[in-house]
């Protein structure tokens, strides 16, 4: 597995954790493996820098210089040091995220091209985490304003002049004589809150799915 | 066509990022550490952009990048960037214990962990603002805590979005390290930096980078940002 995609990896897992996926970010950083090779001289790398900065505690500069020189006489390079490194991390947080297993996680709702959590802080209150696939590249920023517009709502939006942010970014506010909604996309994160007048518990999925769907460029959906 | 109520990105405040013209070495940095500011700020620092800030869009790079568990940073960006001084708090009308060097706390000041994570925000915004893919890019700094021997992130810049802030050619990973604060950084965070990054460059093509920003004092208005480029 080379480092960048370990790195990628990584923020996979970062994304579903921040889901509440507690059990796929576990699965993923489960999945980081790396060869034999790798792992003995990621273990010399954290001896003989233990080593070091005992030595020379308190001299930053002689640590720095002498760890770099004795990496290079033996031959470890960076890419050994860096995945070493991540898998440990990984390891350690995987182990950690078991410990979480007890607790209530929101259910996770999987779709072709996403998957959401809802979580309620009122009964008239829900924020929406919604995790978009690799397949979707950007957000339709039109289709939704046009959307939230036949469900009825004034829209605002607020455009970045940033151009390699402006197919990934999106934020928006929208409210009707009943509901107030904010939106929230960097892709591939987005985050919905939903407030509303009165109870829609048993609406709130269709709508949510509804205001999703709308953002997604796919034809072929 | 929706025309959105709300347009432009003049009313957003904006940073300033520079890039310090010459390459830093390593084995030369030891002389910039004694009054590397100075010579930072002194030399001709090249303009790169202003960067409209977007609180909402800094707060989802804060949440998915950032070391510590603040939010609210679009929030406390817009505090820390305009030096707002929250009012002095209340205290009682007695006074404290005679001789007991205790004061009443009447002021707050500003926090070192929020500095932090507003920089690493912003680093995040700028890479993404230049084109850099930014799924490929790793905050490593949790693993300070198992070997200290990474710098803040990993930058797998495959589409080479970040040539004009690099002189040359440069390897990949790049190595970058971020300091921010709400006044002139110091010198031993600056020597903090330069050492990180000593650890992990060893070739002539590999390439770490330093992103400062900071004011020129508490109550300046504005933050201002260096990138600086190191070599071996």
């Amino acid at each position: 597995m080379s480092v960048n995609e370990i790195i990628q990896k990584l923020n996979e897992a970062y994304d579903n954790l921040w889901l509440g996926a507690i059990d796929t970010a576990r699965d993923i950083l489960s999945s980081i493996e790396l060869s034999e090779k790798t792992l003995r001289k990621y273990e010399d790398v954290k001896r003989l820098y233990k080593e070091i900065k005992e030595k020379y505690r308190g001299n930053d500069t002689l640590i720095a210089d002498r760890f770099r020189e004795a990496t290079n006489n033996r031959e470890i390079n960076m890419e050994y040091i860096i995945s070493g490194s991540i898998h440990e991390y990984a390891k350690m947080l995987a182990n950690k995220l078991k410990l979480v297993i007890e607790i209530k996680e929101p259910s996770i709702i999987t779709k072709k091209y996403y998957k959401y959590s809802i979580s309620k802080y009122l009964e008239t209150k829900y924020e929406v985490r919604i995790l978009f696939n690799n397949s979707v590249k950007e957000i339709n920023e039109q289709k939704l304003l046009q959307k939230l517009k036949n469900m009825n709502f004034r829209v605002e939006s607020v455009p970045v002049d940033i151009e390699s942010l402006k197919s990934h970014y999106l934020y928006i506010s929208a409210f009707s004589s009943l509901y107030f909604i904010e939106l929230i996309a960097l892709l591939p994160r987005a985050v919905i809150i939903f407030s509303f007048a009165k109870s829609e518990r048993e609406r709130i999925q269709q709508i949510c799915e509804e205001v999703i769907d709308s953002m997604l460029t796919l034809d072929n959906r | 066509m929706i025309t959105p109520i709300i347009s432009g990105s003049s009313n957003y405040p904006k940073i300033d990022i520079y890039r310090y013209p010459s390459v830093i070495s390593l084995t030369s940095c030891y002389t910039y550490y004694r009054n590397f500011l100075n010579c930072i700020l002194n030399s001709n620092i090249i303009h790169i952009k202003s960067l409209p800030i977007y609180p909402y869009i800094l707060e989802q790079y804060n949440i998915r990048y950032a070391e510590k568990w603040i939010t609210r940073i679009d929030d406390n960006f817009l505090n820390y960037n305009l030096a707002t001084m929250p009012p002095s708090l209340h205290i009682p009308q007695s006074s404290p214990p005679k001789n007991s060097r205790i004061t009443y706390l009447t002021i707050k000041s500003f926090s070192g962990d929020v500095s932090g994570i507003i920089a690493e925000s912003i680093f995040i915004y700028f890479l993404h603002s230049i084109g850099v893919n930014i799924n490929l890019v790793g905050h490593i700094r949790p693993l300070k805590k198992i070997g200290g021997f990474l710098p803040d992130f990993l930058i797998y810049d495959k589409k080479y979005a970040m040539r004009n802030l690099i002189s040359g050619n440069y390897n990949l990973p790049i190595y970058a390290e971020v300091k921010g604060s709400i006044r002139i950084i110091n010198k031993y965070r600056w020597y903090k930096a330069i050492t990180q990054l000593a650890k992990v460059l060893r070739q002539k093509n590999d390439c770490g980078i330093i992103f400062l920003i900071f004011k020129y004092s508490t109550y300046n208005f504005t933050y201002k940002a260096v990138v600086i480029e190191v070599r071996i």
